[in-house]
């Protein structure tokens, strides 16, 4: 019932002593093809991107152990907004009544605005990635107001700039009313 | 303290259903434990909640504005201890301030929550709910699901509903607890005992053998259903009351109703009466009618019962359950049964007196009697008092297969932990005979179980998985006992230690090796199977809100059988989903929940990691008493080769400090010429960023870890493959690695073994087929420190 976590380093380590010749030849090989590539990609002009990414900043000004929290969760990113849970309830109801007209791409406006820390920057990116302004302004609804848009308000939602519809929705009483506080002090 | 959300019923001033439980509910938890109870509102206008100052006030106000500023002590979350119980009583999926980021803040508290789930209607039944219930619904069941530490239900189906939609949705189980709700009318009297009464203050009623209806004018309470039934009734007294305000998508039932013949004369709709008129219509009905296709509990059905009216339900949901076989049910839909129910009450008295015997023996629960068994239950909840922390010590679990290193084991704990004297043995059938010859040997009564008998065919083969699953098996067998330590095989005790190191009276100590189980690289670039557990148990533990300290400190550590029990119960539902740190897993989830029984300590294991390289300690082993025993640290350049297996703690622990010192001194810690820095590769779809800082030490014994970020965002998904060269100035490649992108952290970086300036260089060809290419350089230095 032991864990075989362990060795992985050092088996590496032995593995250069075993077989260094060739281990070394295997390393100037794939040194080489990698170099050639590389070349190659220069001269047909792709040049690797080199710009210091948010993500690379970050890490560059982390301590260690805020860094090896940041990779991990690169990798495996947490839903700390329960958003996952939240769409896949929302998705069966959806699929029981076709009449409230929650399509996938609406269900994932609604998961992309409740993991958003910035509703803006979250509507931008919506916007910028091709979302009708239907799909992101009924989903802004069901985030901030908890319904659905109205018969009324269909026309308008969809065609208000997503951006006008959340000023709109976080300036109007109903959001004041019963709108989205998020902490209690 | 317990504080009890009611702002829901207090704004919308309702006194039915939900309401009608929260305000009589309420009022009786606090008003048997008025100093430690708090009834709470929460405040929009101020952004804090309030204390109501008299626990009265929760029946007697009608809405908020009945409550004035001198009723109202406002208090800040920052207020909230650990140990506190929310209770969430109240339809609370229309209320202000989100569930789940208001979860989130108590649970980092240490705050327990309880919700108290009266039916799952709008995601089991959404065709007969309103689209505005169904989406704020979503959103609060989605955070009862995820974050409630306890549901409390109010049927045996509700809690069976709510349990498969943990199952289906988050892949778990909830711990759940059904209560019974009163149903008597406390408050109220009956307009009138007489008849006279009676008939005054409903004299269109005279002479009528009504039937009654109870409940919002809304789909699932099934009133054309009734209706129907209604019309073909043929006997001339027959009468309809529908007492309801009016819910929604009804408007062609009301309109119907309206224009009803007998509408007015044999059909009434009551939309809004008080409790006093309600208990009089119970009394006087010819019977009570609830048709429904679902009802999470049914009160207007226990509350006629309570008042001997005959009673007629549909078999939906918790009807026959709380009707306890005093009611007629007919299934859910069948008009005709109903009808021939209905029909054969009018036609025939002698049936109609048998439910009405029926009805008059039933015993309803009272508010009050509700109300103790609630505090009860959240009392227990508070305390842990049931899980008997205090229970002593003596006995220890281990899971082994390897008869040669339990022998050295149990020889370890027979030198050392003389409070054991008992031992339980979970093993493979395969090994059994040898395994039960080195328990017996040691411990005489020793219980030897294998893994077929307590676990079944249905053992997963993940390494991690098994474990968890057959822990969760084993734990629950009649041969462990209330408090225990549990083992593997090959964790051996160094020194003596008294049973106040695992547990003093009722507070457990648990041992962690890691603060934040999210800072896990894993111990390989390729995860294991261990490591995908800690990352599991992380996710489960940090996405539910619970702390997620690393807990597999590879030593005996002492569980609490009917916590552990209830914590697996829930969050271990079956073997596919087992692949789960239990050790970590069990601990931040009781911790969490009863922070009074435990007291968290660093590890004191020796051995763990095997060799600092595989991964690199955050924190040092405290007081060493344990070793995980590894057989190869023994051999010839084994870290304690030449020290004995079951001895020599003192080299054994100066060895490993040293190691320690070394390993950090190459990657953390500032040590003469040498400033370890970050070394991180950040890689995107487009974009390949190398990161350096500081140096390096020279000689492949300073392993680097390289970490591998993913930039793309929101964890999406890039695979490929990535080499890393480090090449001398001249050009000649000198170290080199290569590994497979995925989910992978980290890479390994051998440093040189003369110093000098190298150019690091990364390649990748991603499964885009985007190419991608950094380079940096590496400044490595002399290591001063001998071999």
């Amino acid at each position: 019932m032991r864990i075989s976590t362990q060795g992985s380093l050092y088996r590496l380590a032995k593995r250069l002593s075993i077989g260094r010749g060739l281990r070394y030849l295997d390393l100037w090989a794939r040194y080489l093809w990698r170099r050639g590539q590389s070349r190659l990609d220069a001269h047909r002009g792709r040049l690797p991107g080199a710009d210091l990414t948010a993500p690379a900043t970050a890490i560059a000004e982390a301590d260690m152990t805020t860094a090896k929290r940041m990779t991990v969760a690169s990798w495996f990113p947490l839903d700390l907004a329960n958003s996952r849970l939240h769409r896949a309830l929302l998705a069966s109801i959806a699929e029981a009544r076709p009449d409230l007209s929650l399509s996938e791409a609406k269900l994932n406006c609604i998961a992309r605005l409740k993991r958003g820390n910035d509703l803006a920057v979250v509507v931008d990116e919506l916007v910028a990635s091709g979302e009708t302004a239907e799909t992101i302004n009924t989903a802004l609804y069901v985030h901030l107001l908890r319904r659905l848009p109205a018969p009324s308000e269909l026309p308008m939602i969809g065609s208000r700039h997503p951006r006008h519809a959340l000023l709109a929705i976080r300036s109007g009483d109903e959001y004041r009313k019963q709108g989205r506080k998020m902490l209690a002090s | 303290m317990l504080y009890i959300d009611v702002g829901n019923t207090l704004r919308g001033g309702l006194r039915t259903g939900i309401q009608r439980v929260v305000r009589s509910l309420a009022f009786e938890l606090a008003s048997q434990a008025r100093s430690s109870t708090k009834l709470i509102v929460y405040d929009p206008a101020a952004s804090r909640y309030f204390a109501l100052t008299e626990p009265e006030l929760i029946r007697s106000a009608d809405s908020l504005a009945n409550i004035g500023p001198e009723s109202r002590a406002y208090f800040d979350l920052d207020g909230f201890a650990e140990g506190d119980v929310w209770f969430e009583p109240d339809s609370t999926w229309t209320e202000p301030l989100n569930r789940g980021a208001l979860f989130r803040q108590l649970k980092a508290k240490g705050v327990i929550v309880v919700v108290l789930n009266h039916d799952a209607i709008p995601v089991i039944l959404p065709e007969v709910c309103h689209p505005n219930t169904l989406v704020s619904f979503a959103e609060a069941i989605a955070d009862h699901l995820q974050y409630a530490d306890y549901a409390l239900t109010t049927s045996a189906g509700v809690d069976r509903d709510l349990r498969q939609l943990a199952r289906r949705f988050l892949g778990r189980d909830m711990t759940t607890r059904v209560i019974k709700l009163g149903a008597d009318f406390e408050t109220a009297a009956p307009i009138g005992e007489g008849e006279s009464s009676f008939a005054a203050a409903f004299p269109e009623l005279a002479g009528l053998n009504y039937l009654l209806s109870v409940g919002t004018i809304e789909p699932r309470k099934n009133h054309a259903l009734l209706l129907q039934a209604f019309d073909r009734l043929e006997a001339e007294d027959a009468a309809l009351v529908i007492v309801g305000r009016k819910g929604w998508m009804s408007e062609a039932l009301l309109a119907r109703l309206e224009n009803h013949p007998h509408y007015g004369h044999r059909l009434f709709w009551y939309s809004a009466i008080g409790d006093e008129a309600l208990l009089s219509l119970y009394r006087h009905a010819f019977a009570t009618v609830l048709p429904s296709q679902y009802e999470g509990y049914g009160l207007p059905a226990v509350e006629a019962l309570s008042q001997g009216c005959v009673t007629l339900v549909s078999d939906a949901g918790s009807l026959p359950e709380v009707t306890q076989g005093h009611a007629a049910v007919f299934t859910t839909g069948d008009g005709e049964a109903m009808f021939a129910i209905l029909d054969r009450l009018y036609r025939e008295p002698s049936y109609h007196a048998e439910l009405k015997a029926a009805a008059t023996g039933f015993r309803p629960t009272g508010w009050r009697e509700a109300g103790r068994a609630v505090a009860a239950a959240l009392d227990d909840i508070a305390s842990g008092a049931s899980h008997d922390f205090s229970a002593p010590l003596r006995q220890m679990v281990f899971l082994s297969v390897q008869a040669e290193v339990l022998d050295l084991s149990l020889a370890s704990v027979r030198a050392n932990l003389d409070f054991i004297d008992r031992i339980v043995v979970l093993t493979s059938p395969e090994a059994r005979d040898a395994i039960a010859a080195v328990a017996t040997r040691h411990f005489p009564k020793a219980v030897v179980l294998t893994d077929d008998a307590v676990a079944g065919v249905d053992i997963p083969t993940d390494h991690q998985a098994r474990n968890t699953w057959l822990r969760k098996q084993l734990y629950a067998q009649d041969a462990v006992e209330p408090n225990f330590l549990a083992a593997d095989e090959d964790y051996l005790a160094l020194r003596p230690l008294e049973r106040g190191c695992f547990q003093q009276f009722d507070v457990h100590r648990a041992y962690y090796f890691l603060e934040d189980m999210g800072t896990w690289l894993a111990g390989s670039p390729r995860a294991t199977s261990f490591d995908r557990g800690m990352r599991n148990a992380w996710r489960l533990l940090r996405e539910a809100a619970y702390p997620a300290r690393g807990f597999a400190s590879h030593q005996p550590q002492v569980i609490n059988k009917s916590l552990v029990n209830e914590i697996f119960e829930r969050l271990v539902v079956d073997a596919e989903s087992a692949a789960i740190n239990e050790w970590s897993l069990y601990f931040n989830v009781a911790s969490q929940l009863y922070p009074h029984h435990f007291l968290t300590k660093p590890y004191c294991t020796l051995g763990w990691p095997m060799r600092t390289g595989d991964w690199l300690p955050e924190m040092a082993p405290h007081e060493a008493a344990f070793e995980n025993y590894y057989a190869e640290s023994y051999e010839a350049g084994g870290l304690f080769a030449g020290l004995s297996r079951l001895g020599d703690l003192e080299a054994k622990t100066c060895r490993t400090l040293e190691a320690l010192t070394l390993a950090r001194r190459a990657e953390i810690e500032a040590s003469g010429a040498h400033v370890p820095g970050m070394l991180a590769v950040v890689v995107t779809p487009e974009t390949l960023k190398f990161i350096s800082a500081g140096t390096v030490l020279a000689g492949a014994r300073n392993v680097r870890r390289i970490l591998l970020s993913n930039g793309a965002g929101d964890g999406a998904a890039i695979a490929g493959k990535l080499d890393m060269f480090v090449a001398e100035p001249g050009g000649a490649v000198v170290r080199g690695e290569s590994v497979d992108l995925g989910e992978i952290c980290w890479m390994p970086l051998l440093p040189p073994e003369t110093p000098g300036l190298y150019l690091i260089r990364f390649f990748a060809t991603l499964d885009s087929g985007a190419r991608l290419e950094a380079r940096g350089l590496l400044t490595v230095i002399a290591d001063m420190e001998p071999q």
